[in-house]
């Protein structure tokens, strides 16, 4: 289907989302734009992973409604790559680099890419992130960084129009994450980045806007981040959450 | 090999070379579904349903001999109620997650106490030992065919279905995300597994038929990069197994499914320490 010019890429309207008795996203009302990548920020149970799944159509609103491209997030979901926070795998499951990179290319339907584009594809994606040279290794051998860098070439590889990534620089050793987003915007420029990240080190850097998360939902520009917004939305002061520990319980990196 | 080859050519030793044919047969669909429930870990799923499967059998029995329903051979009854508990321990794996121990120890149990009742009633005199510990002499040539059969289908449809059972066993949520029907393949992994299960009871029994799916995959997996390599390794292994346990309880007299599993695990041992895992 076609998407209007003027439509939002996302839009959110009046979502409230409970687990139990835990209310993690209340009356959430925003939209996102395409263009450029955006930042979700926000304290740990605050709802960043949640609005991701609602996003991915994998967990559904208690009340409001959800658009992505014009459509209900199940249905647009194909054209939506995506990179969890956690993987529960078991660790010895065998296979290699090159099938998780293929996973993101299965569908149910017959594929549509000849043998050649297919495997173009998967080599393309592993280079961009700089693992081609590992294809043939067995994913469990990798270390975390190595495993963060192949399920975001899994998440690219279909050349999705959006790219949801849950903490993507958590184990990303500081050469590629340095030059994530611009990896990225080069290896599929119309693709619409939105990532999760408790590192505002690096959203201050990265991005020109932040969606801040903590039940509610607001959207900033990245320069009108402050120590007291931070202190709001977080509950703590901006040296312990920018490098993610308390200095008074005598943990440093 | 001399051993083997006796098997085969003593007219005597008939129901041997039912046995032993009935475990190579077996052994394909055992080495590729036990890969499955191996690195999917949902080895205590597959165990409830080992166990469940004696309800069918013992309905089975009853039926045969106080309903005169002489068709519904015991191992239709155990297909039947694998598939049933399959279904059951799907639903509450997916759907009841928080109590899923609970409920799942609840189905193991219910098919087992429902068995030993169809068979207590059962007017001829029939020994659950056999069932649950495996007794090489109940099998026929009907078994055979059945397991023949049962095999090819669990064979082909796992093949069919590779891609999208592996993107299932290693990330389900992202099979989901892919358009592919996660609740729909899980259950079909389970279905496969309860089939499976079904093949080799009367050889192994029910107790221990977990560890013959289960030990040879564990094995395999211990140096297989790829999910097939564990699915080929393991139906080799299952083979070697199975031919060699029937042998060595045959002349060492000793039960054929015991022999088996204590084979399975002291190889599964030993590949453990040379590994150093």
């Amino acid at each position: 289907m076609a998407m209007p010019i003027e439509e939002p890429l996302i839009c959110f309207q009046k979502v409230s989302k409970s687990f139990g008795n835990t209310e993690v996203l209340i009356e959430a009302d925003f939209d996102i734009e395409t263009g450029e990548p955006l930042c979700i920020v926000g304290p740990n149970g605050g709802g960043k992973t949640t609005l991701l799944k609602l996003i991915l159509g994998l967990e559904e609103p208690d009340v409001g409604s959800i658009m992505v491209m014009g459509d209900s997030p199940r249905k647009s979901r194909g054209q939506i790559g995506y990179m969890p926070q956690y993987l529960q795998f078991n660790a010895k499951f065998p296979i290699t680099v090159q099938e998780v990179v293929e996973m993101g290319l299965t569908t149910s339907k017959k594929p549509n890419l000849s043998k050649n584009e297919y495997e173009n594809s998967i080599n393309n994606a592993l280079t961009a992130v700089e693992m081609s040279e590992f294809a043939d290794r067995q994913f469990s051998t990798l270390s975390g960084g190595q495993k963060q860098r192949v399920l975001i070439a899994r998440a690219i590889v279909s050349k999705p129009s959006i790219l949801l990534l849950d903490e993507p620089t958590a184990n990303l050793d500081l050469t590629l994450e340095d030059r994530l987003l611009e990896t990225l915007n080069k290896f599929h420029p119309a693709m619409k980045i939105i990532m999760v990240s408790h590192d505002l080190g690096f959203v201050s850097g990265a991005v020109k806007q932040v969606l801040c998360v903590n039940r509610q939902v607001h959207t900033h520009p990245t320069e009108s981040i402050s120590a007291a917004l931070i202190e709001e939305l977080y509950g703590s002061s901006p040296r312990r959450i920018i490098h993610g520990h308390d200095l008074e319980h005598g943990h440093h990196h | 090999m001399l051993a083997v080859l006796n098997i085969f050519f003593d007219e005597s030793l008939g129901f041997m070379r039912l046995t032993l044919l009935l475990g190579l047969v077996a052994s394909i669909p055992f080495g590729t579904i036990g890969s499955l429930v191996v690195a999917r870990r949902i080895t205590y799923l597959a165990a409830a349903i080992a166990h469940a499967v004696l309800g069918g059998i013992g309905f089975a029995l009853f039926a045969n001999f106080k309903l005169g329903w002489e068709w519904f051979h015991p191992t239709l009854g155990a297909l039947l109620a694998g598939i049933i508990a399959a279904g059951l321990v799907g639903w509450v794996s997916v759907h009841y997650k928080a109590q899923e121990d609970t409920l799942i120890g609840a189905i193991w149990s219910l098919g087992m106490a429902a068995g030993l009742i169809f068979i207590f009633k059962t007017p001829q005199y029939v020994d659950p030992m056999a069932y649950l510990f495996g007794d090489i002499l109940m099998i026929s040539s009907i078994d055979l065919y059945l397991v023949a059969a049962l095999a090819l289908a669990v064979v082909a449809i796992t093949t069919l279905k590779y891609k999208s059972i592996v993107a299932l066993c290693f990330d389900e949520e992202f099979a989901e995300l892919r358009g592919l029907n996660a609740k729909s393949l899980y259950q079909l992994t389970l279905i496969l597994t309860a089939v499976t299960i079904v093949l080799l009871v009367s050889t192994v029994g029910i107790v221990m038929v977990i560890s013959l799916l289960t030990l040879p995959a564990a094995i395999a997996g211990l140096s297989s990069k790829k999910l097939w390599h564990m699915m080929v390794g393991a139906s080799a292994i299952c083979i070697l197994f199975n031919v060699s346990g029937i042998i060595v309880s045959y002349y060492a007299d000793f039960p054929t499914g015991p022999v088996i599993i204590l084979l399975a695990a002291v190889t599964y041992l030993i590949s453990l320490v040379v590994k150093g895992k």
